[in-house]
């Protein structure tokens, strides 16, 4: 006891009082953060009647504890738009490959694009730097619209052939892996060439391991926002809905009707990977991610 | 062997760039050249400036969809810029190892690892009229905050959420770019009596520079962006547009004979922004600069 009060006294020693302030204030933040997260897993564990007689309460009655809502949500949350029934299970199965379908491809592309522009001499490679970097701060308000007509004409609008829009090696996760390769000496793969590597064995053998930290941190920020995604799914797959479009559809149809604590075990479930993700990688995620002119 | 190296190199270099180039060409390119041409075509199929006459028109009158839409955006880019350095304050207290670092790190970052979706949901009901927010601002507090609040105060309510629920969304960048600074550094300016203030502002800011300026270059940018909560909270509806939802909402909801117009709009914003964002970097540039380490 007397040792965690010597430690608490160096602690507010060492520290200033607008210190204690912002520290005090960021607590009540993460708390009424925290507060809401557990209300909601709470909700998620009440019975339907008990939580429409008191939205209010915080907690479900010891007793009454609704494990099986979380079952319940795998057959109760469904609904059916031009005649054909989405089931939850199908919103998993369409969260899963768009998700993984678009990270994999975003992560191909841009790995590629970043290393042969960074490290492969060729004659306008810098001139292809400088269109991806046109490209990505040109502000472009109006390619919601544009960029609906194109996918139609094209003809993956509303199909998994969507996957293929993201096929893309441009953005800002271009300039990230483009910085991450430009740190690596070039001496590497020149070592490796002098011994008769050729362009393909430098990159997959020498350049990618070095790349690691960065690739696995775009995978899971990637992984994390596609899986969470909403809007482009809404507007460019109606037909085959995420969880979060499904869920989101679903709450506006149920209406009145809805079983909020069988809908908000949905919800969660559907954040239960990520988290779990987000867990596993959060040392990674922070140790990569820097923008702005310091190394990548 | 040179010759089968240069072939090798030459094929990789096609490998690696037809994605990006594919991509480019056939999704980007050709949707700017689609929705420049659109925007400047009449129903007649002649060119005109009467779609940007019409965007304008909506703009001028008195609460109109658009009107309304352009004082909000610019209430979310305001918000917005205001986040930048009150995430940042909250990263470095949070980087200083202020009681229970780790635990305030992750929850400032949960809400923006799970499903947006769902954190949407979940405030809807926390502050509902009998919802517990509410209860405890109103019973508890004595606050009496009046409700509903996603009706008239929609704008309001949407903001505080993002400000709530966004704070987290810069920490990690913020984190990269703290951890990077050499322990050398601060150990010297502790030696020498540097208190958290000065250190916070002479030794932190000028060092993440650059990855303060690309941040708010991205906010300038994104300056009449805003679009996100409010499809979950309202649709639009209240008077809770904004531009860019009001021409994602077009798309989403189909309305054909709104394109055009859309479209127009999207390139007067464009337009606007392009200015905003160079003054932004000359400003910056002006007040601080890179520094090596």
């Amino acid at each position: 006891m007397k040792k965690i009060l010597n430690r608490v006294l160096i602690y507010f020693n060492k520290k200033t009082i607008v210190f204690h302030i912002l520290g005090t204030i960021l607590w009540i933040w993460v708390l009424s953060l925290a507060a809401m997260l557990v209300w909601g897993i709470s909700i998620s564990l009440m019975d339907g009647f008990e939580y429409s007689l008191d939205p209010m309460k915080l907690l479900p009655d010891i007793k009454n504890i609704k494990i099986s809502n979380y079952l319940k949500a795998f057959t109760s949350v469904e609904y059916t738009i031009q005649g054909s029934k989405v089931t939850f299970l199908k919103m998993i199965l369409n969260t899963v490959w768009y998700a993984f379908g678009v990270t994999l491809l975003r992560i191909i592309a841009t790995t590629l694009a970043a290393y042969c522009v960074s490290k492969v001499k060729f004659k306008g490679r810098l001139v292809i730097y400088y269109i991806v970097l046109f490209q990505m701060l040109l502000p472009s308000y109006g390619s919601d619209v544009s960029y609906l007509l194109i996918i139609r004409k094209v003809g993956i609008y509303d199909t998994p052939g969507m996957l293929l829009a993201n096929f893309a090696g441009h953005g800002s996760w271009f300039l990230l892996m483009y910085g991450c390769f430009k740190g690596v000496s070039d001496s590497y793969g020149e070592a490796a060439k002098i011994d008769g590597a050729n362009e393909f064995t430098v990159f997959f053998r020498i350049m990618l391991p070095f790349a690691k930290g960065m690739i696995t941190a775009m995978l899971i920020l990637l992984l994390i926002s596609t899986w969470n995604d909403y809007q482009t799914p809404l507007l460019h797959l109606p037909s085959y809905p995420t969880l979060s479009t499904g869920l989101f559809r679903y709450k506006t149809i149920a209406g009145y009707t809805l079983d909020v604590p069988i809908y908000f075990a949905g919800l969660l479930i559907t954040s239960l990977p990520v988290v779990i993700v987000f867990i596993i990688f959060n040392k990674t995620l922070m140790e990569n991610m820097t923008i702005g002119g310091l190394k990548a | 062997m040179k010759k089968k190296i240069q072939i090798d190199k030459i094929l990789f270099i096609i490998m690696a760039l037809f994605p990006l180039f594919s991509h480019l060409l056939v999704f980007w390119l050709s949707s700017q050249i689609k929705g420049i041409s659109m925007a400047f075509t009449g129903s007649d199929g002649a060119f005109t400036w009467g779609w940007f006459r019409q965007a304008l028109g909506m703009f001028s009158k008195e609460a109109t969809d658009l009107s309304i839409a352009f004082k909000n955006t610019m209430c979310y880019f305001l918000l917005g810029l205001a986040m930048i350095p009150i995430s940042l304050m909250a990263a470095y207290v949070v980087y200083k190892k202020v009681f229970g670092s780790k635990f305030i790190r992750v929850m400032l970052m949960l809400p923006s690892i799970v499903s947006a979706v769902m954190m949407a949901m979940l405030f809807q009901q926390f502050i509902m009229s009998n919802g517990p927010m509410i209860h405890f601002l109103n019973n508890v507090l004595n606050l009496n905050i009046p409700t509903p609040l996603l009706t008239e105060r929609g704008t309001a309510t949407i903001m505080f959420y993002g400000l709530w629920i966004g704070l987290g969304g810069h920490i990690p960048l913020w984190f990269g770019a703290m951890s990077r600074i050499p322990d050398d550094v601060l150990d010297y300016a502790s030696l020498d009596g540097i208190g958290p203030f000065r250190e916070f502002f002479q030794i932190i800011i000028p060092l993440i520079w650059p990855t303060f300026t690309t941040q708010i270059t991205f906010s300038l940018i994104n300056v009449f962006g805003a679009s996100g909560s409010i499809l979950l909270f309202t649709e639009g509806k209240y008077n809770t547009w904004t531009l860019s939802y009001w021409i994602y909402n077009a798309a989403y909801k189909g309305r054909a004979n709104l394109y055009p117009i859309a479209l127009a709009l999207g390139l007067l914003m464009s337009a606007a922004s392009v200015p905003i964002v160079i003054l932004g970097r000359w400003f910056m540039n002006k007040f601080g600069e890179e520094i090596q380490y």
